[in-house]
């Protein structure tokens, strides 16, 4: 039985899976997206099921022996040796049908064969909405910042006026620096937002914890760090975040793994603050978490527990 | 109040807000473009839900309709098609991101809530479709998803499977429901197999389209072959049933 792993070997959270899944004697077939010349995928639906195999490095793979998938792969626009060629040469096909076929697989393994998929794409694009991911975040039962989104810049500043210290930051899975409105730099820019909403926020004060749900398991970290977003705290602030292991309350647990079953999300980043107010509030839920950091700061064995859920099925 | 969504060139939109009108029904229709173009967006989520204001002009305000037909398959980028490609992408992603919230949030009935990966409702991978259609009991025809790949493999495998004289049919199904089977009945030349009606129940409710509007094709030759199912389905093919239906849910009182 093999687990494959779809994404670029050097890159850390890839790096951490493969060494996991090596120290527990798990075949891992490494899928590198940039290698797609020497990769073949055949998917086909036949008589009810999902069959295929994969070709790559010389190795012929039934898609009947993978028991897991792990997803963090690139997307053929974005590959280096393909920029520059027409969408029509035959590199480029040949690149789109192998991210095809794999996507293919991908989406349908899991409710064929059961297959375990570390996160279908189609889960994963939850994200592309943080307000909407916040709507089926109160659903599992936490609470979410007050939210904004407008292009109104009259509504911003009442809004703004009664949340001193609101942030703003994207809307949308595009990734952005969170930062406090600063009526003396931003007020002159709030009329630019006439012409797309912009998404304000609470600025809810307290500590920030980052929780990643595997399968039904929750490892947590705490972040020591006086930044807006701790992730940019040497920017914001001039000294990196702190981060500690963190004992998640049995209760608090079992939210964050039914916030991410609820997504569809086996491996999941699920943002909390615990608020100076008492309350526990929930950020977003990231689909595919940069986890080596927690890793090796606060020491959780989140690798190891990726290999372990990708090899069960 | 109805209010339907879609792009200006939608036939089949701009047909069931015709007949909706004919019925006696206030019907609001927004493009994609007027949308783009609104005085104000607005959407707050907080502690008491969500709640949100679309103001088109001085006198439209979309606050509070009875339903919305949702037949927007892109976000409202119209305002930003000669922006610099860069900002274009980026206004393109959180457009979508509040078109996804505001329908998601709305308290009445929504046909098609958005996904998150297509605003116009449930389409699954095609791969994924026939797993479930064939759980469901529907006949699926062996189709292949490597290398150069058809842009319909589940038509055309049906069509290979089907054989010659195959008649291609479209079901419009509400709610897990086909829609005037008598009438698809007829255009398929065949009737409807008993089974039919609860394998298509049980195929919308695997892919979280048992509160959708969705199409679903068959290829007919004494077997309906699945040939693929869409979130925006040829609406003039279900007719006053569509009508009739559709104006019944928007006197639902939600729950």
């Amino acid at each position: 039985m093999s687990v494959i792993v779809w994404g670029v070997p050097t890159e850390s959270p890839v790096a951490l899976l493969i060494d996991a899944l090596d120290r527990q004697g798990t075949d891992a077939v490494i899928l590198h997206p940039r290698r797609f010349a020497s990769q073949t995928v055949e998917v086909a639906f036949r008589s009810g099921a999902v069959v295929g195999s994969l070709r790559t490095e010389g190795r012929t793979i039934d898609l009947g022996d993978v028991t897991g998938v792990y997803v963090r792969c690139v997307e053929p626009e974005l590959l280096p040796e393909l920029s520059g060629l027409a969408p029509d040469h035959p590199e480029r096909r040949h690149a789109a049908s192998v991210y095809a076929a794999l996507t293919a697989f991908t989406e349908a393994a899991p409710a064929s064969s059961g297959c375990r998929v570390a996160s279908r794409l189609s889960s994963m694009a939850s994200n592309m909405s943080k307000p909407y991911q916040a709507q089926r975040i109160q659903t599992a039962g936490f609470d979410t910042p007050e939210t904004l989104l407008t292009d109104d810049p009259d509504e911003a500043a009442a809004f703004l006026d009664a949340h001193p210290g609101a942030i703003f930051k994207s809307a949308s899975g595009v990734r952005s620096v969170v930062r406090e409105f600063d009526p003396a730099v931003d007020i002159e820019r709030l009329g630019r937002i006439r012409w797309c909403p912009v998404q304000f926020q609470e600025n809810v004060r307290g500590r920030d914890v980052r929780v990643h749900v595997v399968g039904d398991e929750a490892y947590a970290a705490i972040v020591d760090s006086d930044a807006t977003d701790y992730r940019y705290a040497r920017a914001q602030v001039g000294k990196d975040a702190e981060l500690a292991r963190f004992d998640l309350p049995d209760d608090l647990a079992e939210r964050c793994i039914g916030l991410a079953t609820s997504l569809d999300l086996p491996f999941a980043g699920v943002d909390l603050k615990l608020a100076h107010d008492g309350r526990v509030v929930c950020f977003e839920v990231n689909p595919s978490p940069g986890y080596p950091w927690y890793e090796s700061e606060a020491g959780l064995p989140i690798s190891d527990a990726l290999a372990r859920w990708l090899a069960a099925a | 109040m109805i209010l339907v969504l879609c792009d200006a060139d939608d036939v089949a939109a701009l047909w069931l807000v015709a007949r909706l009108r004919a019925a006696g029904e206030q019907c609001l229709l927004v493009t994609s473009d007027l949308l783009s173009f609104a005085r104000m967006r607005s959407q707050r989520i907080g502690r008491d839900g969500a709640r949100a204001l679309v103001r088109l002009d001085e006198v439209t305000v979309i606050e509070t309709p009875d339903l919305v037909v949702n037949r927007m398959p892109a976000p409202p980028t119209a305002a930003w098609r000669h922006a610099a490609p860069a900002e274009r992408e980026y206004a393109t992603a959180e457009l979508i991101a509040f078109v996804l919230s505001w329908l998601a949030g709305l308290q009445c009935p929504v046909r098609n809530r958005p996904e998150p990966e297509c605003l116009a409702g449930p389409a699954p991978h095609d791969l994924l479709a026939a797993v479930q259609a064939h759980r469901a009991g529907l006949d699926c025809a062996d189709a292949s998803f490597g290398a150069d790949v058809s842009p319909f493999p589940l038509l055309e495998s049906a069509l290979r499977a089907a054989g010659p004289g195959a008649r291609p049919v479209h079901a419009v199904v509400l709610d897990g429901r086909i829609l005037d089977p008598e009438g698809l009945a007829r255009r398929a030349g065949a009737p409807l197999p008993a089974r039919l009606a609860d394998a298509v129940e049980g195929f919308a409710a695997a892919i979280g389209a048992n509160r959708a509007l969705i199409g679903i094709d068959f290829v007919v030759a004494g077997r309906w072959w699945f040939a693929g199912s869409t979130p925006l389905p040829d609406l003039p093919t279900a007719g006053d049933t569509l009508v009739r239906d559709l104006t019944r849910l928007s006197e639902r009182v939600p729950a």
